[in-house]
C-alpha cells in the first residue's frame, strides 16, 4: 500500500486544494443564506416553519443525488459552480436550524431585561440573544462544516475536483490505497476545521480574544495557505515557443480541449488515449474525469466538455428516450442523426468494440449447468442475477426477463467493481458483465447468448461537441482512432488496470502502440 | 410631578381587562407603593409606564411630556427598571450588567467603570470581589441587589421597581430597605416600587396604592391609610401585618413569663 503513495500526494495539492476551495466557500456561502434567514424566522413564526422544511426536504435527498440534479438545473454545466450551489443547500439546514432553536430558547425574561435596559430589537439581538444563542449556532455551524467536507468528496461525478477523485477513481480500478487515502484526507480535513471552529468558540466563550482571534485567523490562513500552495503548482508550466509554433501551425487555437469520462476504467483508459493523440497534434488539453452518465452527456451539449466516449445503446435509451432497440448499424445511424440534429453533437465515429451488458457465467458454472444461452437459465430450479443498480432499473431488465419468462431471480445489486469477483466465488449465479471487461478474459467468464435479441448494442462512439466540431484539426486528430479498438484490444487494455493493476497510462500506451503498428 | 398615571386601562390580548382606570402622580424625590394581592395588576402597571406594554387606553405624563410621542427605546434609558426577579444577562458579569444602560446612553468607560463601583457600593456588594462574577455565582439576594444596582446605574430620575425586596431574608431585606431610604433621600429619585408587602409599603412609600382587581382602590400617605382605610381589601390588608405584630408579642410575653 505505501508504495502506492507518492503517486497519491503528487495530486494531493490538486486534489485537496479543490476539495477545500468548494467546501470553505460553500459553509461560507450557507452560512451568509442561513443565519439571516434563522434571525429573521426566530422573531418571525410564519417564516420559521417554511424555511425549516424547505431546508429539511433539502437535507432528504441524498447529497449524491442533490449534485446531479443541480447539473440539469444550471443547464448543463459542470464544475464548480453545480457542487457549490448543491453544498450550499446542504450546509444551510444544520446551522438555519440551531440558530432558530439557538434564538427561540433564549429566556423571555432576559429578553425583556434588555428591553426594559434601553436596548433597540438590534443591540438586544447583537447584546444579549446571539451571544446566548451562540452555542447552539456554533454547534449548527461544526455540523454543517462537517457535512460539507463529507459530501463535498461526492462533487467529483459533476466534474468539481476534490478529494473524492481518490475515492471514486480508486473504486473503478480497485487501487485500495486511493479509496483509503481520500477517505482519510476528506475525514482528516473535516476534522481539522471542526477543531479549529471550536478552538475559536472557547476562545470566545472564556473571553481569551486573543484566542478566539489566534484560532480565527488559522481558520482564514490555513485554507487560504493551501489554496496558494495549489495556485503556484498547477500554473502551467512555461510553454517553449516550439509548441506553440506546433499547435498554431495545426490548426488548434490556446484553448483547451477538454476530454470528459465517466467513472469507469475504460473510460479512463479512451479519455487518456485521446487525451495524447491530441497533444500529439499540437493540442492543449484539459481532462474532466468521473462524470455521472446523464452528467457527462449534459456537458457535452452545454460545451461544458469537447469531448468523450459514450455508447450507442446508453445514448439511445437514456438521452432519446427509446425504449426497443434496435440492431446495431441502425441504431449507430439513428443515434448519430438524433445527435446532430438536436444538439449540433457530431459522432465522429465508432471505435470498433462494444460495451454491452451481456449475461455472464463462470466456465464451471456453464459445464455443469449446461447453459450457452439465456434462454437456457430459464429451466434452472434457482438462480440469482447480481448488477449494478443501474441495470436493474434499466429497460433491458424488464425485456430481458419478459423475452425469456425469468420469474423468480434473485435481484442482487452491486457496484460494477464487485460482481465479477461475486460471479467467481459463487456468490452469485449470473451477472451482468460489461463485454468489454478485463476481467471477462482473466475470471474465464461466458458470455451468454441472446437470441431475442433482448441486450441493446453498446457500440464505442467518439463524440464532439458542437464547438469542438467546429475545428476541424481536433477531427483529424482523433480519425486514427476509429475502428482502431477491436472488443479483444479494449479487454486487454481494460485488464491491464484491473487484472494486473497496472496503471491508467500504461494501458493507454498499450492501446496506442497497436494502433501504430497496424 | 415627574410622572402622572391617567385613567390608564390595559386590555390583553383575548380580552383579559388587567389594568381599569388606574390613576396616580408621582412627585420628584417621592417613592409610591404599588400594594395589592398577586394578579391584581401591579406589573402591568409599572410596564405601561416604560412602554415595554402599549396602554390600550389613557395617558402617562413622564416630566409632563406625553410617552406615547416618545421613542421608547430612549424612553427606557431614561428610566430606571428593577425586574420581578433578577432579570440578569447571564452571559455578562456583574459589572458588564451594571454597565449596560450607560454604554446605551454612550458614557466613556472610566466614567461608566466608577459608576459601576459606586452603585456595587450603594447596594453593599464589594466591588472588588463581585465585579467580575458571573449571575451565577451570585446569591439569590445578591443577584436582586446587583439588578437594584443596574436600575440606578444610569441615574435616572425616575426608577420602577417591580418587588426589588422579593427573595430577600428578613435581616438583609430590612438593611437594605433601610440602605435603600438613604440613598433615596441623598439622590432624590422618584420611585414606583410594587410589592404585595404592606409593612414594607407601609415603611418605604410617602404614598401607597392599593389595587385590586385592576384598580386602584386607596390612593393615600400611610398615615391616611393607617387612620381611614376606604375599602375592605384594605382593611385586610392592614390587618395581617398588625396580626403579625400582635401574634409576636404575644409570644414574646408568654416566653418571658415562662422564664
Ligand atoms: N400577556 C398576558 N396575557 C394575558 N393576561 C395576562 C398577561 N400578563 C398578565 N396577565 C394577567 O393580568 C393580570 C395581572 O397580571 P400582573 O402581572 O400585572 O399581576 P401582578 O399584580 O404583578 O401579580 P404578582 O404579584 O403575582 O406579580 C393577571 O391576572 C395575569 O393573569
Ligand atoms: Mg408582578
Amino acid at each position: 500500500m505505501f508504495e502506492a503513495l507518492p503517486g497519491l500526494i503528487e495530486t494531493l495539492p490538486a486534489y485537496l486544494g479543490g476539495h477545500m476551495r468548494l467546501s470553505v466557500a460553500a459553509i461560507l456561502a450557507a452560512l451568509a443564506i442561513s443565519l439571516p434567514l434563522g434571525i429573521l424566522a426566530a422573531r418571525n413564526g410564519a417564516i420559521a416553519s417554511p424555511a425549516l422544511g424547505i431546508a429539511s426536504v433539502l437535507q432528504t435527498i441524498p447529497a449524491l443525488a442533490l449534485l446531479a440534479l443541480m447539473v440539469p438545473l444550471l443547464g448543463g454545466t459542470i464544475g464548480f459552480a453545480p457542487a457549490f450551489i448543491a453544498l450550499t443547500l446542504y450546509g444551510v439546514l444544520p446551522v438555519l436550524r440551531n440558530t432558530i432553536v439557538g434564538l427561540q430558547g433564549v429566556d423571555p425574561v432576559v429578553r425583556e431585561a434588555a428591553r426594559g435596559a434601553g436596548m433597540s430589537d438590534w443591540q438586544s439581538l447583537m447584546r444579549v440573544e446571539l451571544p446566548l444563542a451562540a452555542p447552539a449556532i456554533m454547534a449548527g455551524i461544526r455540523t454543517a462544516t462537517v457535512w460539507v467536507v463529507g459530501a463535498a468528496t461526492l462533487a467529483t461525478p459533476v466534474g468539481a475536483t476534490s478529494l473524492g477523485n481518490y475515492i471514486f477513481s480508486g473504486l473503478q480500478t480497485r487501487n485500495w490505497a486511493a479509496v483509503i487515502f481520500g477517505c482519510l484526507c476528506s475525514a482528516g480535513l473535516a476534522l481539522l476545521l471542526d477543531q479549529l471552529i471550536a478552538a475559536s468558540e472557547r476562545g470566545l466563550q472564556s473571553g481569551r480574544r486573543r484566542g478566539a482571534l489566534a484560532s480565527a485567523l488559522a481558520l482564514i490562513l490555513i485554507p487560504g495557505l493551501i489554496l496558494a500552495a495549489v495556485l503556484i503548482n498547477t500554473r502551467a508550466p512555461g510553454e517553449g515557443a516550439y509548441q506553440q509554433e506546433a499547435r498554431l501551425a495545426s490548426g488548434l487555437s490556446d484553448d483547451p480541449v477538454i476530454v470528459g469520462a465517466k467513472s469507469f476504467t475504460e473510460q479512463y483508459i479512451l479519455a487518456e488515449v485521446i487525451e495524447r493523440q491530441l497533444q500529439a497534434a499540437g493540442a492543449r488539453t484539459d481532462r474532466r474525469d468521473n462524470l455521472g452518465s446523464t452528467v457527462v452527456f449534459d456537458a457535452l451539449r452545454s460545451g461544458e466538455i469537447d469531448v468523450y466516449v459514450d455508447y450507442t445503446g446508453t445514448l439511445w435509451a437514456n438521452a432519446m428516450g427509446e425504449e426497443t432497440p434496435v440492431a446495431r448499424h441502425r441504431m449507430y445511424a439513428a443515434v448519430s442523426s438524433w445527435l446532430y440534429e438536436s444538439a449540433g453533437i457530431v459522432a465522429l465515429g465508432r471505435l470498433g468494440f462494444e460495451n454491452a451488458y451481456g449475461f455472464a457465467v463462470t466456465a464451471e458454472f456453464a459445464d455443469t449447468q449446461n447453459v450457452a444461452s439465456i434462454a437456457d437459465l430459464a429451466a434452472l430450479p434457482s438462480l440469482s442475477v447480481g448488477a449494478d443498480p443501474e441495470f436493474f432499473a434499466r429497460n433491458e431488465w424488464e425485456r430481458t426477463r419478459s423475452l425469456y419468462d425469468l420469474t423468480g431471480v434473485e435481484q442482487r445489486s452491486m457496484d460494477s467493481a464487485f460482481m465479477y469477483d461475486a460471479v467467481r466465488n459463487e456468490a452469485v449465479d449470473v451477472i451482468t458483465a460489461y463485454t468489454s471487461d478485463g476481467r471477462v478474459l482473466a475470471y474465464d467468464l461466458v458470455i451468454l447468448d441472446d437470441p431475442r435479441g433482448a441486450l441493446p448494442p453498446y457500440d464505442a462512439v467518439i463524440l464532439l461537441s458542437a464547438e469542438a466540431a467546429r475545428r476541424p484539426a481536433v477531427a483529424r486528430a482523433l480519425e486514427p482512432l476509429i475502428g482502431a479498438v477491436d472488443a479483444d484490444l479494449m479487454r486487454e487494455a481494460n485488464a491491464v488496470v484491473e487484472v494486473e493493476r497496472g496503471s491508467v497510462s500504461q494501458a493507454a500506451t498499450l492501446i496506442l502502440e497497436r494502433i501504430e503498428a497496424q | 410631578m415627574i410622572l402622572t398615571v391617567d385613567q390608564l386601562e390595559k386590555t390583553y390580548r383575548g380580552g383579559f381587562r388587567a389594568v381599569r382606570e388606574v390613576s396616580f402622580a408621582v412627585d420628584a424625590r417621592e417613592v409610591v407603593a404599588l400594594v395589592g394581592e398577586s394578579g391584581c395588576g401591579k406589573t402591568t402597571t409599572l410596564k405601561c409606564i416604560n412602554r415595554l406594554l402599549e396602554p390600550s387606553d389613557g395617558r402617562i405624563l413622564i416630566d409632563n411630556e406625553d410617552a406615547a410621542d416618545l421613542d421608547p427605546v430612549a424612553l427606557r434609558r431614561r428610566i430606571g427598571w428593577v425586574m420581578q426577579g433578577d432579570g440578569l444577562f447571564p452571559h455578562m458579569s456583574v459589572a458588564e450588567n451594571i454597565a449596560v444602560t450607560p454604554q446605551l446612553l454612550g458614557w466613556d468607560a472610566p466614567r461608566i467603570s466608577k459608576r459601576v463601583d459606586e452603585v456595587l457600593d450603594l447596594v453593599r456588594l464589594d466591588p472588588a470581589q463581585y465585579r467580575d462574577r458571573r449571575p451565577d455565582q451570585l446569591s439569590g439576594g445578591q443577584r436582586q441587589r446587583v439588578g437594584v444596582a443596574r436600575a440606578l446605574a444610569a441615574g435616572s430620575r425616575l426608577v420602577l421597581m417591580d418587588e426589588p425586596f422579593g427573595a430577600l431574608d428578613p435581616i438583609t431585606r430590612d438593611g437594605l430597605r433601610t440602605d435603600f431610604m438613604d440613598l433615596q433621600t441623598r439622590i432624590g429619585f422618584a420611585a414606583v416600587m410594587v410589592t404585595h408587602d404592606m409593612a414594607e409599603a407601609l415603611l418605604m412609600a410617602d404614598r401607597i396604592a392599593v389595587m385590586h382587581a385592576g384598580e386602584i382602590v386607596q390612593y393615600d400617605t400611610p398615615k391616611a391609610l393607617l387612620n381611614a382605610p376606604a375599602h375592605p381589601i384594605v382593611r385586610q390588608m392592614l390587618e395581617s401585618p398588625l396580626h403579625e405584630a400582635d401574634a409576636v408579642q404575644a409570644l414574646k410575653a408568654a416566653a418571658v413569663r415562662d422564664v
